[in-house]
Parts: C-alpha cells; structure tokens; sequence
C-alpha cells in the first residue's frame, strides 16, 4: 500500500484520483533523508539546542482582494515556490498575461504561511476596509451611511451594475455565507491555500522548508486594524475560515476557533496581531468588545491565543511611540514609523486620522499587561515578537531595501504598467522577518517555539540574537563555546519566565548576536550596539521602562554617503555580553527585551531617488512621483534591527 | 362586472392561450440552442471604463480585445451555471439570494421557491457581484472536476522539478574561526598559524573562537545563506579531509575541513506524490479551462477569435 494521507478538509474527488492513480505493487522504501517522516521521527539537521529559522507568517496573494484589485495574480502556489528561491513574474501584466517585472529571494526563506483576508464578501469590504482603493468612493459613503438601501441599490437599481467604487468585479471570492459551511466539493480558495501549503511543506526527512496553513481575520471597525493572522499547526483546519462578518471581536474569534479547530481532532491554532500601531486605540484596550473590564479568565485566554505579536511589518513598527514617560528618551522609536493612528491616515489624510497614540505600541502594552496581572493574575498581552511583510504581490519574504517593488497593500493599483516614481508610499516599507528557534523545520517544531515565544523579529535582515536571563547565568559566559548550553541550563531563553533570583541576587540576561552577511541585494550592515528595554511596574503601581545600553558602540560614527548610499565607518561582525540589571527589584514584575542594532544604511526610497537623480536643490525639476525624495520629514537612512520576544518576571503572590 | 366580462372572454382566452404557447415555443428554443453571446457596444464601453477605473488610462486595442475575451469566458460560465440550475442547487448562492430578497421584501413572507423565482425574474443571479462569481466559480471547478492525474505524467513532473523536490547533496564540514575582533589582534595571522599547526597533525579541539550558530551539514546554498558565497565556494571545491584557509568572511578568518559529501538522494516518488500532484493541478488548470472552455464557447456562438 502506498502512502497517501487523508486530509479531512478537502475535496474527496481529488483524493480518489490520487488513490485511483496508486498502483499497490512496491514496498514501501527504507527510511533515507528524503523519505516521510513517520509521527515523531527527527528531521535530518535535528539540533537539541536549536536553530534559528528565517520565515515570513504574512503574505496575501490574488486570493486577497485587496491584492486582486491591485494586479496581483499570483497565487498561494506561486508564493510558496517565491519562498523557495524560486523566480516569480509579478505585478502589472500585458495582455497576454505576462508579468512586466520578475522578482527573486537572493535567499530562500525556511518557512512561510499565505494568510489571505478570509472576509466573504470582497465588495463590501472594498467599503468597509479603509485599506482599499474605493472606499472612498461615492457608493461606498452611501454604502456606509445607509448600508441597507446602498444594498437594495446596488442589487436591484444598477444597470449591468459590475463594479464598486469604480472597482472591476474583483474574481474567486470565498466560499460561504454568514457561517453556511461549504460541504460541497466546490474549487475554493481556502481549498487552494490548504493544498498550496500541502504541495510545498516538506514531509521528509529532509525538512527543507515548511508552510503553514494559515489566514486573516481581517476586523477593521471604523478603519481601526484589529487584523490577525491565524496560524494553524497542521493540514487540520476548520471548513470555512472564520471571519470578521460573522465574528465581529477577535475575542469571538477566538471562541469560533475553539469550536472548529479542536485539539483532539488533530486542529491546533494561533493568532498573530500585527499594525497594532494602526489600531486606532483598541489593539490593546483593557476591556471586552461589551465594555467590561478583563477577567482573570479572558487575559489568560488572550494570552493563550495569541503568543506573538508582529512589531514589525511593510506598514511600520509598532514597537514603541515614545512620547510618554521614560519612553521619551529612546530615540529609536522613531524607527519607520507611520505618522497616523489608522488607515484613514492613508486614505485621506494624517490630520483626519490623527496622530499616532502611545497606548497602541507593544512596549505599552507589555507595561499595561505587567499592570493588569498585578489585579487579574494573568496577563492579557505576553507577547513575543516577530516581524513580517505583508506583502501583496505573493512574495514573501521580499524585505530587501534595495529592489523593493512595494508591497501594494496601501500603493497605487499596478495592473498594467510598472507606475512610474517610488514604489511605495514614503512612509511604508520593505517589512519585516519572523525568526523561530526550534530544533528542526518542521511544522510541529516552529508551531512549538512560536508558543513558547522563543522567537524574534528583523526588519528584514538576517542577524542570528540568542537572549538568556538567570540569576545564576555565568558571568563569563560570552567565548565560551557551550554559551547556548549553559545559557537553557542555567536560565530562560527568550518568551520565557525568569525564576525568582535568589535572596539579593540580580538576574543577568546574556545576548549574544552574529551580523547577517548579506547575500546579493540582500545586503547587510555589521552590528552598532545591543541595547536591553525593560518595562515594570513601580512600587507605586505605574508603569515604567529604561534602556540599557549592553554591549556595541553607540558613538561608532558608523553612516551613509547619501551621495552613493555606500557606508562609512566599522561596525561589530557579532557582539555578545552578560549584563546584570542594576535596577533588579524583586517585588516588581518586569520584563526585558534585547533590540539589536545594524549601523545605519540607505532606506529604499533614498535608493530610489538615488537611481533617478532625484535633485532636491532644485524643487522645479522633481518630478511629481518623486516629490517624496525631498519630504524631510522621514528619514533617509534605517538601522535595520531585532527585537527579541521578552523575558517576564513576575514576584510571587504577596 | 365589466372586468369579469373582460375576463371571460374567449377572445382574451385564445390570446393567452397564444402568448403561453409562443412563449413556451420560445423557451424551448432557448433550451436547445442558447441565445449567443455578443459583446455589444455597451458591452465595450463599459469594459473600457473599467479598465480606465483600473488603471487610469484607456487599453489599447489588444488590452481591449483581452479584456472583451474574458468577459466573454465569464459570461459563457455564467449563462452555463444557470442552465444547470445551479442557482437553485448551491447553497451559497441560494442563500446569498434569500438573503437580498429578504432585505428588499422585508415585510412579505414568500416561501423560499417564490423568492427564488423572483430572483431569477430580477437577473439577480447575474447582476449580484458574490453570486455572479460563485457560479462562474463553480463551473470553473466542474469543468476542472474529473481531471486525471497521470501517474506517467507526474514522475516527469517530479524530475523536472528535481530542485524543489530533493535539493542539492549536502556538504559535512567543520570550521575553527578566528573572530576578526578577538584579542591578541592579527586574527589572519594567528589563523595562518593554526592551520600549519593542523596540518603538521595538532587537534583541533580548543583553537578558534566560538561561533553563535552551530556546524552541521548543510546544502552549499544554505551555507552561502549564513555565511557568503565564497565560504559555500570554498567547501564545494575542497578535497575531503583537507585543511583549507584562512577564508576570510564578515566575521573573520575560517579554517575549514571538508568531512565528506553526502549526496542528494533521488526524489522520493511515494513521499512526493501527493505534494507534487497539487502542484501539478495548480500549474494545470488555466489551460484545461481554457481547452475545456472551447466547446462551451462554441455552443454560445463563440470562436476562439480575437484570443491572443
């Protein structure tokens, strides 16, 4: 008998002609690299004290509407192969179907899950998500004012009606309807996106790459992004996606997805908050969708479904706004970030959706959590950090500032030319990377550290950060060659909870950190600096946080010549320090993260205005499209960066 | 009384009689050769409008033709779907219909077969974006349905795609690395002077710095990830066994030992069927829609015409 597995959720037709297409005459062959593994079997590269693995959990393709009104045709196949290495046509097309641009990794991502917008019905989401073209169109205001008759309008009183907004009848939509289940064997895309994951996740022994099935709940109430990605450890996921229509609070998302993806039956789930930044205020509010305040059992739920959050992505950091408190004096929160508090800010304009709000930043909320498990005894926001692209174009894991196509998720529609000047918005970005320490790449082993929150974000490059906290770590642990083997002996890694320190003992944290070389246009900085960011909460129930420098130079005089975008000045080709925390108190909670600094390169727009000579002495002749080159107010050079998930501490119960 | 008179005239009932059988005749030529299907000048303007709202300028000549012939494949699927009934079958489209009725006729209550007739009476299944597109969707996968994988066809599949499937052979190798900022400066120099000591026979145990990630075999590929090309180049070409270096990368100098080369093992059929048999429909099917499309286009009074 041959091995073909059962997938539950799919379409049985399929699986017959696979079985039809067995022949049931050989054996079946002895375990090699490239055999499947059978349940609990290592992969071949298996390393107890883990490796880190470089992936992309946000990526849309045409299955997304927003992408599909923008040209995109690639599909989940396409993306999966993209993460592979492999070279993809993209965005806009000719007539005869052929991409005008082409785009390649210079480096193959480890993993990656499509995570298409779920939401049923694209047109009414073109009116209802401010991150579309349209929404702003006469139909959809009178589609919000008067949703009901806009509805009756649109339905009975359009002549040949076959467009929204001016949009195109955008094609494959969802299957399903207000909860209706799919139970016909209909070509849908949550059926593609399940069997593009299967085609490419690598079930041998071999491990080479993993994709996770996955999608997002798009909820964005009044055009404030309460957006999560849903991961699922498995090929067991629920029919239909559950979505914002039908589940209109991620707290009732929550609740749908522990109905329909149970355990027992082999269905595991996460989800992943991302543009908390965008929020509007609400990504961390401290009350439930009815107004109540948190209950020990919802902050621990919280916490139990979301373990990570995305600090970084194509739209902004959401690290930290630092215009309140100690936050003030960190100047790297000024880090790409977007000068509005919600999609309206790039739809309209930055005055309309006002500035950005400090308690819609990870670090606040991470303080706030602190606070909030002081009362409750569970914290609602522990989360660990990862980054990613959203990507619009179906090309994971395309963060390189230099070649960046934009990422269409707020741009211009491309269908049919590549538009001429930036390729992207000022203020947007090439994205982030998802970083998973695990001991191999399998979907069981990077589902296992994205719980344990043993994971950390880049802003695109590829640096490799472990982060240890324990009293009893060495104090000379750095050069020796078991750092990582005394660091899990001897204390917690990253995500992890600190053990109370003995009487009078300060816990150390050891980070050690090794640059990204850079491949191709992938290219790299060396390190500037290791800072350590630790938020608590004081005696007197505020909360606080300092930064710490730890180990690099801050004053490297390291720098860009933003006349060729080449750099100036030496950096660190790895750091590695044990620091002890002066401040250590151990009747207040805390936590602790590492953000690890590159010197200083060109960003992608200055490269961009770099190419076309772009003169800003001379206003006249800066073409429209490229006006941005001269804007001052964002900046022309990044530090990439990581930022590690945290290390808690919480006192024992008085 | 003078409407009951006006009703009960065999004049009003000869012309009823009349008006049911022509329409009868007529409905059952529609059945046996559907209506073709034009692109009128309403048509092309439109589609023309749309592109302009897409993409802000007017399409060529070529765009236009492209845009009308997809169109055209919409319209085929669609007016298929609704012969089949699927409108009346799929539950997504029912309820979508309901749904719409229901807002519109909000204080009626009609059972659910008079509120489908009044959909179908409106053009509802061709006017409402989500419906519209379910049923084109839905023939799309009918016509997809019975697509057979040929076992011949998917090996061949399998070894065109030898990369993605089995990657490269893997390279076993250890390193001893002098950290370009490690005490005692010169780390070329001290590397230099190690490997002479490695090759003269000392172990190599204790020498070098430590590095953050660890040595395990790996493809060339992977290796160039981390640590560069010319690092992955070097091991390629190293005889086995060998000390080779001082290599110099971001980090510093390597000293690299070549342990062996494993080779990469053949793709194994069984293990990649299924994978590779989603990926193979996937690559499929826009050209069996197409094919399959032909006949259907041309019970519509369509040619292939005007197809780039």
């Amino acid at each position: 008998m041959k091995r073909v597995e059962l997938r539950p959720a799919w379409v049985p037709g399929l699986l017959l002609l696979l079985l039809a297409a067995c022949t049931g005459d050989s054996a079946l062959p002895a375990a090699t690299g490239n055999t499947p593994r059978a349940p609990g079997e290592k992969c071949a590269g298996h390393d107890p004290l883990r490796q880190p693995f470089f992936g992309d959990l946000h990526v849309h393709t045409k299955y997304s509407l927003d992408a599909s009104t923008q040209g995109t045709l690639v599909g989940p196949h396409e993306a999966y192969r993209y993460a592979l290495g492999e070279r993809l046509g993209i965005q806009p097309y000719n007539e005869a179907g052929e991409p005008l641009r082409y785009s390649q990794l210079a480096r193959p991502l480890d993993f990656a899950a499509v995570t298409d917008h779920a939401e049923l019905f694209g047109e009414t989401e073109i009116c209802t998500n401010p991150e579309l073209e349209g929404y702003n169109s006469p139909e959809c205001l009178f589609y919000r004012a008067s949703p009901a008759q806009a509805f009756i309008a649109f339905n009975f009183l359009g002549p040949g009606l076959t467009s929204v907004g001016g949009l195109p009848i955008p094609r494959l939509p969802y299957c399903g309807v207000g909860g209706e289940r799919c139970i016909e064997a209909a070509k849908t895309p949550w059926r593609d996106i399940q069997q593009a994951a299967a085609a490419y996740n690598d079930s041998s022994g071999d491990c080479r790459f993993t994709a996770f099935v996955g999608y997002e709940f798009t909820a964005s109430p009044l055009s404030n992004n309460l957006h999560r990605n849903v991961i699922f450890r498995s090929e067991v996921v629920p029919e239909i996606p559950p979505a914002y229509q039908e589940y209109p609070a991620p707290e009732l998302l929550w609740q749908a997805l522990a109905e329909q993806c149970k355990a027992g039956q082999g269905c595991n789930v996460l989800t992943i908050p991302h543009n908390s930044n965008l929020s509007g205020g609400l990504m961390f509010q401290t009350q439930d969708r009815n107004g109540a305040a948190y209950s020990a059992e919802f902050a621990q739920s919280r916490q139990d479904n979301e373990p990570l959050a995305e600090i970084y992505q194509h739209k902004g950091q959401s690290e930290c706004l630092g215009t309140a408190g100690a936050g003030l004096a960190d100047e790297q929160c000024g880090f790409e970030l977007l000068p509005y508090r919600n999609f309206t800010g790039s739809q309209v304009s930055p005055e309309v959706s006002g500035a950005p709000l400090e308690q819609d930043f990870l670090r606040a909320a991470l303080k706030e959590g602190l606070r909030l498990e002081q009362g409750l005894g569970a914290n609602p926001f522990k989360y660990g950090l990862i980054g990613s692209s959203d990507t619009h174009l179906g090309t994971p894991g395309n963060v390189a500032e230099i070649g960046y196509p934009g990422h269409g998720g707020a741009g211009g529609s491309a269908r049919n030319e590549v538009p001429p000047g930036l390729s992207d918005r000022v203020e947007n970005s090439p994205g982030g990377l998802a970083v998973l320490w695990a001991e191999e790449n399998s979907r069981d082993a990077l589902f296992a550290a994205m719980r344990r929150r043993e994971a950390y974000g880049t802003s695109g490059t590829r640096p490799v950060v472990r982060f240890f906290g324990g009293a009893g770590l060495p104090a000379d642990l750095c050069g020796k060659s078991d750092f990582v083997a005394q660091g899990y002996a001897q204390g917690v890694t990253m995500g992890g909870d600190l053990a109370k320190p003995g009487s009078g003992a300060r816990p150390r944290f050891a980070v050690a950190a090794l640059r990204d070389p850079g491949v191709g246009i992938e290219v790299a900085s060396p390190l500037q600096r290791i800072q350590i960011v630790k938020g608590w909460v004081g005696a007197d129930g505020s909360t606080q946080e300092k930064v710490y420098e730890v180990a690099g130079n801050a004053d490297n005089g390291a720098g860009v010549d933003l006349s060729s975008c080449e750099p100036t000045g030496s950096g660190y080709a790895s750091l590695c320090t044990v620091w002890e925390d002066p401040d250590f108190d151990a009747a207040q909670p805390a936590f602790w993260y590492a953000r690890v600094l590159e010197n200083p390169s060109c960003r992608w727009a200055t490269r961009q205005c770099l190419a076309a000579a772009v003169d800003c002495a001379n206003p006249d002749a800066v073409p429209a499209d490229y006006a941005d080159c001269c804007n001052a107010d964002y900046p022309k050079t990044i530090q990439e960066r990581a930022w590690t998930s945290p290390i808690w501490y919480r006192p024992a119960s008085p | 009384m003078k409407l009951r008179a006006v009703l009960s005239a065999p004049a009003l009932h000869f012309l009823l009689l009349g008006a049911l059988l022509h329409g009868g005749e007529q409905w059952w030529q529609a059945r046996q050769l559907p209506e073709p299907i034009v692109v009128s000048a309403d048509d092309r303007a439109r589609l023309r409008r749309d592109w302009r709202a897409e993409t802000g300028r007017w399409p060529t000549a070529a765009e236009l033709a492209a845009s009308e012939q997809r169109w055209l494949d919409e319209e085929v699927l669609l007016a298929e779907a609704l012969r089949l009934g699927l409108d009346r079958s799929d539950p997504v489209v029912r309820q979508r219909l309901l749904q719409n009725l229901r807002f519109a006729l909000v204080d009626e209550v009609i059972d659910e077969p008079a509120l489908l007739d009044q959909a179908q009476a409106l053009r509802m299944p061709e006017q409402d974006l989500v419906v519209r597109r379910r049923l084109i969707q839905r023939m799309e996968q009918r016509l997809l349905q019975d697509v057979r994988i040929d076992e011949a066809e998917l090996r061949r599949y399998v070894a065109r795609h030898a990369g993605r499937y089995a990657g490269g052979g893997q390279l076993d190798y250890r390193q001893i690395y002098f950290s370009r900022d490690r005490p005692g400066g010169d780390a070329a120099a001290q590397a230099g002077q190690a490997l002479a000591r490695l090759r003269a026979g000392a172990e190599p145990a204790g020498q070098g710095d430590p590095l953050l990630v660890a040595d395990r075999a790996a493809s060339a590929e992977q290796l160039q990830r981390r640590y560069g090309a010319a690092f992955a180049q070097a091991l390629e070409q190293a005889a086995v066994g060998d000390w080779i270096g001082p290599l110099e990368t971001v980090y510093g100098w390597h000293l690299l030992q070549l342990r062996g080369r494993i080779a990469a093992p053949a793709p194994d059929f069984e293990t990649l069927r299924q994978r590779a048999a989603y990926a193979w429909l996937a690559e499929q099917e826009p050209a069996l829609l197409r094919q399959r499309l032909r006949p259907l286009r041309q019970r519509y009074g369509l040619t292939e015409a005007g197809r780039s």
